[in-house]
């Protein structure tokens, strides 16, 4: 278990993202709109986070077209789904489960 | 940085919550369309049924029909979704235990009339949505399944006469409102 909660995924936001990508099967992609709902962020402010997220290696963004329309969606990557698995072992460190 | 417990906890509870609420949304996203699609094939079935009972063989068509449909559905979401695996056999699987407990069912309590035939259908699809609901965080199935249940009983008994134009209906009507519904997820 970590001793510090990682920083990248401790900030309200980017923990909903994280925690909505996990939230599906490992091979699925959520679409950036749904991932704007789910977050309760602002399109500019999920667009940062995100981007914070996919330069640690933490998720993947894939842009496409889809019906004539760009659509951007993301996934968890390995290391991200791990990074979180430790996080929220670290949190329930503090609150005494294991 | 360090945290206090109840901090910790606040952010489980947000984890669980986001968790609940994107598992929730999926499964109503990739429900709806099968809602509407059994919807508008029970509102046809019944209404039929009722209009003509001479054509109510019509049933075993639009159930293979369904069938085939669910299965499209299944292949087309799977390649949406780009994942790897077919999920088509899940719906064989299901349709086909469902089909199976359905004859045995009706084998042994061997129903006296149409009505009691008609009403057993969508009991049991009632009950799987509601299990559904229960099961996958798709709360919004178990409501679903509960109306289901309760219309189909109300119908039953208090409108006997019309029953099968209630089925077609409120049935047929409710799922796809369903559909509709599961869609906003």
């Amino acid at each position: 278990m970590t001793e510090q909660p990682d920083p990248l995924i401790h900030q309200p936001i980017r923990l909903k993202i994280m925690s909505a990508l996990k939230a599906l099967p490992e091979r699925d992609l959520l679409e950036f709109v749904r991932l704007k709902t789910l977050s309760g962020a602002t399109e500019g402010n999920l667009g940062a986070h995100i981007s914070s997220l996919e330069q640690a290696g933490y998720i993947e963004v894939q842009k496409d077209f889809h019906h004539n329309r760009p659509r951007t969606r993301a996934k968890l990557t390995r290391a991200g789904r791990r990074a979180f698995e430790d996080y929220v072992a670290f949190l329930r460190g503090i609150i005494g489960e294991t | 940085m360090s945290l206090t417990p109840a901090e910790a906890q606040i952010a489980l509870n947000d984890i669980e919550k986001t968790e609940n609420r994107t598992a929730a949304s999926q499964h109503g996203r990739t429900s709806a369309p099968y809602l509407i699609m059994w919807g508008i094939i029970w509102a046809i079935g019944y209404a039929v049924t009722a209009a003509a009972p001479h054509l109510s063989w019509m049933w075993a068509t639009l159930i293979i029909g369904g069938i085939v449909g669910s299965v499209i559905l299944s292949m087309l979401q799977a390649r949406a979704m780009e994942r790897q695996g077919n999920y088509g056999w899940r719906y064989f699987g299901s349709f086909g235990a469902l089909a199976i407990f359905l004859a045995a069912l009706m084998s042994i309590v061997r129903p006296l009339d149409y009505g009691q035939v008609s009403a057993i259908f969508p009991l049991v699809v009632g009950i799987f949505y509601s299990l559904i609901g229960i099961w996958t965080k798709g709360w919004r199935m178990l409501p679903l399944g509960l109306a289901i249940i309760g219309l189909t009983t109300f119908g039953y008994f208090v409108l006997p006469e019309q029953f099968l134009y209630w089925m077609a209906a409120v049935g047929g009507g409710g799922l796809i409102l369903g559909g509709l519904w599961m869609r906003t997820a």
